[in-house]
């Protein structure tokens, strides 16, 4: 049941947390994968994170380029756009503006 | 196995409009996803036509399509009455979704590829003036109404309605080869048809041709309203045993233990 529902909270949110894991430089799909897990939002699977980037792709907020690999396949890395540097800015703090309205209940619930 | 995955996906992605050039990047990507996870692709992407519309959605595919929405697929089919109900059920089982009865009475269904769920379908004989009140009556089974063709109203209920989460289907059949399914008895009339139209078109132009006109514009002065008459009058008597004969059948299936 806690499994679902921070499934369902990730649904929210994870093209942003995409979007700020990019923030510092490119990346491909599993290297995002594992920071997004190691951020702490779980083990997120391919069937979930890849229609995220291809979204986030066809906005215009990532873009990618493919790259052959000297070993195995090659990778395709994605790195943000000025336009996806923008969303993130702007999404982001109404995000935090959200998180600090359900804190804020949260927590009044308690007193 | 990860070809086979990869293969169903790439079908479902072409399927669903998701251009080639896009197509092609994608599999490889995520080949080297599982290179690197060691997953299987199933575990990892989930269903490839779940995947696969998933990835189209973003993908812009209804815009390139033209087409319906990607995250459900499209097929318009049609059987004649004495086998509707059964391919209706049949696909229903599928997952296709009847929608409405086209104009030429073809049933116009879609499937949802996310979550697809069986449906079942049910044909009664109502009057036009009967509709509204026989979709009531019905609805308290979760019965909604689908579509009409002339004395023939279509409902369709979600099974899981009855079935609960049993319904969901977790790996859809692929799309019915066929879109017609006609039988014996609508060829048959139908052959009967053509056959009297065309041996009425060679008697008319023998006459003509043998005759200067004036007595065959005379016959068929008389001829063709009593022809006209004779017809309605078969075609009426023939409506009314159909109509009689599929009113049983219906309260044989629908009222049956």
């Amino acid at each position: 049941m806690a499994a679902d529902r921070r499934a369902n909270w990730l649904k929210g949110v994870l093209d942003l947390a995409v979007l700020a894991s990019l923030r510092h430089g490119e990346s491909y799909g599993y290297e995002l994968a594992k920071a997004l897990d190691e951020a702490g939002l779980g083990q997120i699977k391919g069937g979930t994170l890849y229609p995220v980037l291809n979204r986030l792709e066809e906005a215009g907020l990532v873009e990618a380029e493919y790259r052959a690999a000297e070993r195995g396949p090659g990778r395709r890395y994605y790195r943000l756009t000025d336009a996806g540097r923008t969303a993130l800015t702007e999404r982001g703090a109404s995000w935090l503006d959200f998180h600090e309205a359900v804190r804020a209940l949260l927590k009044g619930g308690e007193a | 196995m990860n070809e086979r995955y990869f293969e169903e996906l790439a079908d479902g992605l072409r399927r669903l409009g998701v251009a080639e050039d896009r197509i092609g990047p994608l599999v490889g990507e995520l080949s080297g996803h599982l290179a690197e996870t060691g997953a299987d692709p199933e575990d990892e992407f989930g269903p490839a036509v779940r995947f696969a519309a998933e990835f189209a959605e973003g993908a812009g595919a209804e815009a390139a399509a033209g087409g319906p929405a990607a995250d459900a697929e499209r097929w318009v089919w049609s059987a004649d009455a004495s086998v509707d109900q059964e391919m209706m059920n049949r696909f229903g089982a599928q997952g296709w979704e009847i929608e409405r009865v086209d104009h030429l009475g073809r049933f116009v269904s879609r499937r949802d590829l996310a979550s697809p769920t069986q449906w079942e379908y049910r044909r009664d004989v109502v009057g036009r003036r009967d509709r509204a009140a026989h979709a009531e009556e019905l609805a308290p089974d979760g019965w909604e109404p689908c579509g009409h063709w002339l004395f023939l109203a279509y409902s369709k209920r979600p099974l899981a309605a009855v079935a609960g989460p049993a319904a969901d289907i977790a790996t859809p059949a692929g799309r019915p080869g066929r879109s017609y399914y006609f039988t014996r008895g609508l060829w048959a009339p139908l052959a009967v048809l053509v056959a009297s139209l065309a041996l009425s078109g060679i008697l008319l132009a023998t006459a003509f041709a043998t005759d200067s006109g004036g007595s065959t514009v005379r016959g068929m002065l008389f001829g063709l309203p009593v022809g006209l008459l004779l017809g309605a009058v078969g075609a009426f008597l023939a409506y009314r045993r159909k109509r009689a004969e599929y009113a049983r059948a219906s309260r044989r299936s629908n009222d049956g233990p």
